[in-house]
């Protein structure tokens, strides 16, 4: 009997990509890079004669100016999003801009209470991002003595991920996350008496 | 490039964009229902590229940081389209056009209509994982967030994914015929990952 092929969905999708990169027309390519080269190059005309023109305004005008300026980006404000001419638009910032989604959940108390597992623990193994907990005690979610989490982003790397502490072994932490994954964003920190007292308040009430 | 300055030579240029344009072309047609909406964003980007040479990182790090600001050019640039949209519909009182797999004749499928059920943030993380077959940390570069956060997401958008996909495919197949994966779909999964997550 044949045993059936196991599937990855993933895989599926991966197959069901619409497009092949390799396949791209060079002719578009060559466009692509043309038109950002001009686009380059009108900006740079554009700033340089803008700053020739403010050069040569009298100070008084340039008050003034820059007085109207300030009244117009009031009233496009106030007017609302919509005021403004369509297609333009704000550079992007390369950064990303404000991070305001780099956690999965804002830490609190009541966040925590909606984990599937809080507990404190020693760290008894390290092998990439998977990492061996010996539990001290749990809040809850676990009823063995020790378990194998994924910590991605705060194992083995002194520079961790959002604020989670980077996990050493031989060290008791604080430890909450969900689906066999350890949450950062402090769901995940170093062990302090007076915080595993609130947790365990939290978590066993 | 990476090294604080503020200009590139045009070889340094010419070399990113060999390397990096027909990816970057490929993810935003994948996003655009357009073409030449498609060529904008990539134009676009390249042209930040150029202007901020000096905040581009180099190696392997240097596609996501392009993915990344293609990201929010093509954000930019829905934002434009719906608001025309919403001054012509208040002039002509009707609705924006809906985009659907099925227009344009853009591919479809199980596995298409499957990630189109799930929310849109779900929906990028898995494609930056199966077609831009982007590891976690390169994810997080684009998508501005922790990898940890990363991780967590992609693990929850492929739960709901598979569920859709195995709801799609009960729906399209006679009663009785379609059984669980459940059992057997963990270590799949983990083997899957872990491919993903070897180093190119």
């Amino acid at each position: 009997m044949t045993k059936p092929t196991q599937v990855d969905p993933l895989d599926e999708l991966s197959r069901a990509d619409p497009i092949d990169a390799d396949g791209i027309d060079r002719a578009v390519l060559a466009r692509i890079r043309q038109r950002s080269q001009v686009a380059v190059t009108s900006r740079t005309e554009e700033t340089q004669a803008t700053r020739r023109d403010t050069r040569r305004w009298p100070p008084a005008l340039a008050v003034s100016m820059s007085a109207v300026a300030v009244a117009v980006v009031g009233l496009l404000v106030l007017n609302g999003s919509d005021s403004r001419r369509p297609g333009v638009l704000p550079e992007p910032d390369p950064s990303g801009g404000p991070v305001t989604a780099l956690c999965v959940e804002t830490y609190d108390l009541d966040t925590l209470r909606d984990r599937d597992f809080a507990f404190d623990g020693t760290v008894q193994a390290i092998s990439g991002d998977s990492v061996t907990f010996m539990v001290n005690e749990s809040y809850r979610g676990l009823d063995s003595a020790s378990v194998t989490l994924s910590a991605v982003g705060m194992a083995g790397t002194t520079i961790t991920s959002a604020g989670g502490p980077s996990i050493t072994q031989g060290q008791r932490y604080l430890i909450a996350g969900d689906d066999g994954f350890v949450w950062a964003c402090g769901f995940s920190q170093p062990y302090q008496p007076e915080i595993a007292a609130r947790w365990a308040r939290a978590l066993t009430e | 490039m990476g090294d604080g300055s503020t200009r590139p030579d045009s070889v340094a240029f010419d070399e990113i964009f060999a390397e990096h344009a027909p990816a970057l072309l490929a993810y935003a047609l994948r996003r655009c229902p357009q073409a030449a909406d498609a060529e904008d964003a990539v134009a676009e980007t390249f042209t930040i590229a150029w202007r901020r040479f000096g905040q581009v990182p180099s190696g392997e790090s240097t596609r996501p940081w392009l993915y990344g600001v293609c990201r929010r050019v093509l954000a930019n640039h829905r934002r434009g389209e719906a608001r025309r949209w919403r001054l012509l519909d208040r002039l002509a009182q009707r609705e924006p056009p809906r985009p659907s797999v099925t227009e344009d004749g853009a591919p479809t499928g199980p596995a298409i209509e499957a990630l189109g059920r799930l929310r849109g943030d779900e929906q990028e993380l898995l494609r930056l994982l199966a077609w831009e077959r982007l590891r976690h940390a390169e994810i997080a570069t684009v998508l501005g967030i922790s990898v940890n956060a990363v991780a967590i997401r992609i693990h929850r958008a492929r739960a709901r994914f598979e569920v859709e996909l195995q709801r799609g495919s009960q729906e399209g197949a006679p009663k009785g015929l379609v059984r669980s994966r459940t059992s057997t779909r963990v270590t799949g999964r983990l083997a899957a990952d872990r491919a993903r997550e070897t180093p190119r």
